[in-house]
């Protein structure tokens, strides 16, 4: 196992958008020791896009499975200290990883997450951060891509979850809650999401009650620890 | 502040999404991240209020498939609707209406037997997450 940070990008079909997220990852001013593109059965030019880079970039290929099982996938092929989560339609600030690392050193976390910024089109719409003034509990924005994370409290947490479409990332947050671990947010930018048609919360609609399930199954196992 | 006898109220579908899982219905909404939980009785009312139904409807209904009711229970019930209501999970139906027909008690696939109040569970605690992930159109 190396010290350094190992990247996971699943990605589906964002031929037209990888380009950008590599590019974030290759220029972060702390390097990263080894991406892993997991490309879910792509059927654009993802390959031909990817070949393109240069840098400690590991391309795999599987059928389509899911973004769950595709992160599963990367998260197995990386034996880097610590962890990190990018979808291939975002991209991060160049400071990302390097503030996260400072972070997770230093307050001794398990996992640190950041502001999101989304954007659409380019001009950025809207950030989640701690202390913004929304009328949102927890403050920060826990999502994949905004997540570093060791290894070690990974494995802990477990996999996520491969039978559900949309939430997986929730429902994976949760066992990361339950599991008593510790993280905290930067208030500072580090990963700017985009906002567009496909965004798999949206492609899924139809899946939507993947999410009732994977809160289900959360309250199940919060009641049973209770007992 | 008390309910009319017959105004009639169903589940606000435009502004949360409810599934039956387990007979627990959890419902969901995704504008501002909190989800509900309901269970028994709860739940029973709840699917009673995917039509329209009012509290006279509902608490004939739970007479009939309830083998024991306790006094005064009706109270329980309009503060249970008043919640959903306060919560914005049901809505008033206006406009002219049917005839009341008395509530479906067959079609259940739980058996309650002795009355219990119904509860509302309310979570915040995804709230973020939850408006994130499910990217809204």
């Amino acid at each position: 196992m190396n010290d350094g940070v190992g990247v996971v990008i699943p990605t589906y079909n964002c031929a037209q958008y990888i380009g950008e997220a590599l590019d974030s990852v290759l220029e972060q001013s702390v390097p990263v020791s080894r991406i892993v593109i997991v490309d879910d059965g792509s059927c654009d030019e993802t390959a031909r896009t990817i070949a393109r880079f240069k840098g400690p970039i590991q391309y795999l290929y599987q059928e389509n499975a899911g973004i769950g099982a595709a992160r599963n996938t990367g998260v197995a092929a990386v034996d880097s200290k610590y962890l990190a989560f990018l979808d291939a339609d975002d991209y991060w600030a160049r400071d990302k990883v390097e503030r996260q690392l400072e972070a997770i050193e230093t307050g001794s976390l398990d996992a640190v997450f950041g502001t999101v910024v989304e954007f659409d089109e380019g001009a950025p719409r809207s950030s989640f951060m701690p202390g913004d003034g929304r009328d949102i509990q927890g403050g920060g924005a826990r999502l994949a891509s905004s997540m570093l994370i060791s290894r070690a409290a990974f494995l802990r947490v477990g996999y996520f979850r491969t039978d559900v479409r949309v939430g997986e990332f929730i429902e994976w947050f949760l066992r990361f809650r339950q599991a008593g671990l510790r993280e905290e947010a930067l208030e500072q930018p580090t990963v700017y999401r985009r906002l567009h048609a496909n965004n798999t919360g949206i492609r899924w609609r139809s899946e939507r009650s993947h999410y009732h399930r994977v809160l289900k199954d959360a309250l199940d196992r919060r009641r049973r620890s209770a007992t | 502040m008390t309910l009319a006898a017959e105004q009639r109220f169903t589940t606000n579908d435009d502004e949360f999404s409810s599934e039956l899982i387990d007979r627990e219905i959890i419902v969901i909404n995704f504008d501002t991240g909190n989800y509900y939980s309901l269970r028994g009785m709860a739940a029973r009312i709840w699917q009673w209020m995917r039509c329209p139904a009012g509290l006279a409807e509902i608490t004939a209904a739970i007479r009939k498939c309830c083998s024991e009711v306790e006094r005064g229970f009706e109270r329980d019930i309009e503060a249970f609707l008043m919640e959903l209501l306060d919560e914005g999970l049901i809505v008033g139906v206006s406009g002219k209406q049917g005839p009341v027909e008395p509530l479906d008690t067959s079609r259940h696939d739980q058996d309650t037997g002795a009355y219990a109040a119904p509860v509302l569970e309310k979570y915040t605690d995804m709230q973020e997450l939850i408006v994130l992930d499910a990217i809204q159109e």
